[in-house]
């Protein structure tokens, strides 16, 4: 390896270090963070997720909600269509018993995604808005959420892509 | 037409009942009574209430007499001497705390005993209700032990009758407490304390009893009972050591905090971990084995094992149980 290589190789290591430091808020430096070209492209974000966090809910009719919880998902198979608005969706509709799932999302740059997951059944309506960034060590994100029982929910995510 | 025939038959036949009624009249003689330890006043006083008592059933007459008898044969010339048709005479001897009265009645044309009475008394103001159960008893052909009535019930007859006493004193109880099922906020075991009164008999011991059961885990979740329990056991052998097998029934107190998981959504799923909390009182029971050791000493140790259900629901879990297990030392 030349000079230049090795010059080349320490600005992506320092741009994804970067990246990865200014992942902590995902709030109004978002957008800035993506806009501003830190956040290094994901690569293939086609595959299966498993979305994983923590978060707390409040405001729930059902007192019994309120307070911290762990999230998890089933496996979801997403695909990625072009960029931009609408580029994330489900590879297959998604059928749950009472009910119906869907995602959605929108691939802001490369390496930041927004989606919304939307759970319908029975019980009532779910729904998760996430934001995730590329951090260097996948993605990783807050969310925003109500229900159900009224709830409104915070927290953080992250997300495990295979290869389908 | 004259009156003389029927005056003269009016005074015949006046005449006639006159002699029946005097025919029907005994002459009684009250002697003079012994007195053996007993203050000669109330012995004097004991004979005068006799002749008293006697003279109300009517169609006798007394005639007093200074003899003092002991025997039937001296009270059967003393009533002859006096020309009575009957003798009573009698002894109050002191035993101990207690008087006993006797009185013997003789018939002086026969010398045979007609009655004879007896009576104890605990006290000397017994003694009015003594004479009258000898003049009932006399007058009915009965004996006085027999016929106590309301207001002649002596001092010492109500009484009532010496129970056996058994060896009683507290107790305190030591141990665990294991639940059994889901009960109990599946807290694991935790401890056992109880204050009672343990009575107990040769084979057969009585234990009313207090207790407190906790849970230790140090966590959010746990229980806390308060028993309150009544006891029966038997005691299957005399010696220092020996069996015990029993059970009883109760109130208890019992308050729950359980863990639970709360879970929502199917694709993108919670969970979270809440406490339920929730507490009431119901009815229990338990049976319980087990050995007491150093019966024949004043302290006692009683090792012991329990089973014990209460009938209620908390958090949705019906009839909680659980085994206790523990060590009593009664005082």
């Amino acid at each position: 390896m030349n000079i230049r290589h090795a010059l080349l190789f320490a600005l992506a290591i320092g741009w994804v270090v970067l990246g990865f430091a200014e992942c902590d808020s995902l709030g109004e430096d978002y957008y800035d963070q993506c806009s501003s070209g830190v956040v290094a492209p994901y690569g293939d974000l086609n595959g299966s997720w498993v979305i994983s966090g923590n978060g707390s809910r409040s405001g729930c009719s059902d007192d019994r909600l309120n307070g911290e919880f762990r999230m998890s998902s089933s496996t979801l198979d997403v695909v990625v269509d072009g960029t931009g608005a609408g580029a994330l969706q489900l590879a297959e509709p998604m059928s749950i018993p009472g009910g119906q799932f869907t995602l959605s999302g929108d691939l802001v740059y490369s390496g930041c995604l927004e989606f919304v997951t939307r759970e319908t059944s029975n019980a009532g309506t779910i729904e998760y808005r996430f934001r995730a960034i590329n951090s260097g060590y996948g993605l990783e994100g807050s969310f925003t959420g109500s229900g159900p029982s009224n709830c409104d929910s915070t927290g953080d995510f992250s997300v495990s892509i295979s290869d389908h | 037409m004259t009156h003389r025939p029927l005056v003269l038959c009016i005074f015949a036949v006046g005449l006639l009942l006159g002699s029946q009624t005097a025919a029907a009249q005994e002459v009684w003689t009250v002697l003079p009574f012994n007195s053996r330890g007993v203050d000669t006043i109330q012995t004097e006083t004991f004979r005068d209430l006799l002749q008293l008592e006697l003279s109300r059933e009517g169609n006798r007459s007394f005639v007093s007499s200074a003899t003092m008898c002991s025997d039937d044969r001296c009270a059967r010339d003393a009533a002859l001497a006096e020309g009575a048709d009957v003798a009573v005479y009698g002894t109050l001897s002191q035993l101990g705390q207690n008087i006993i009265a006797s009185a013997t009645v003789v018939d002086a044309t026969s010398g045979t005993v007609r009655s004879a009475q007896r009576l104890t008394v605990d006290r000397a103001e017994d003694l009015d209700l003594v004479a009258e159960r000898f003049a009932n008893a006399i007058n009915s052909g009965t004996r006085a032990e027999d016929i106590a009535e309301l207001g002649n019930i002596t001092n010492e007859e109500t009484e009532p009758e010496l129970r056996r006493d058994g060896d009683h004193g507290f107790g305190l109880h030591l141990g665990g407490f294991t639940p059994v099922g889901n009960g109990y906020a599946d807290a694991g075991t935790g401890v056992s304390l109880g204050l009672g009164y343990w009575f107990e008999t040769l084979r057969f011991a009585l234990s009313p009893q207090v207790g407190l059961r906790f849970s230790t885990t140090g966590e959010d979740y746990g229980y806390f009972e308060l028993p309150i329990d009544v006891g029966a056991y038997y005691i299957l052998g005399n010696s220092d050591v020996a069996g015990l097998l029993g059970g009883g029934v109760g109130v208890r107190y019992i308050s729950e905090s359980r863990e639970a998981t709360v879970r929502t959504g199917s694709v993108i799923r919670t969970e979270s971990t809440i406490v339920l909390e929730d507490d009431g009182w119901g009815f229990g029971m338990f049976a319980k084995a087990g050995v007491l050791l150093l019966r024949t000493y004043t302290v006692r140790l009683a090792i012991t094992v329990d089973y014990n259900v209460t009938f209620m629901e908390l958090n949705g879990r019906s009839n909680p149980q659980g085994v206790g297990f523990g060590v009593d030392v009664i005082f």
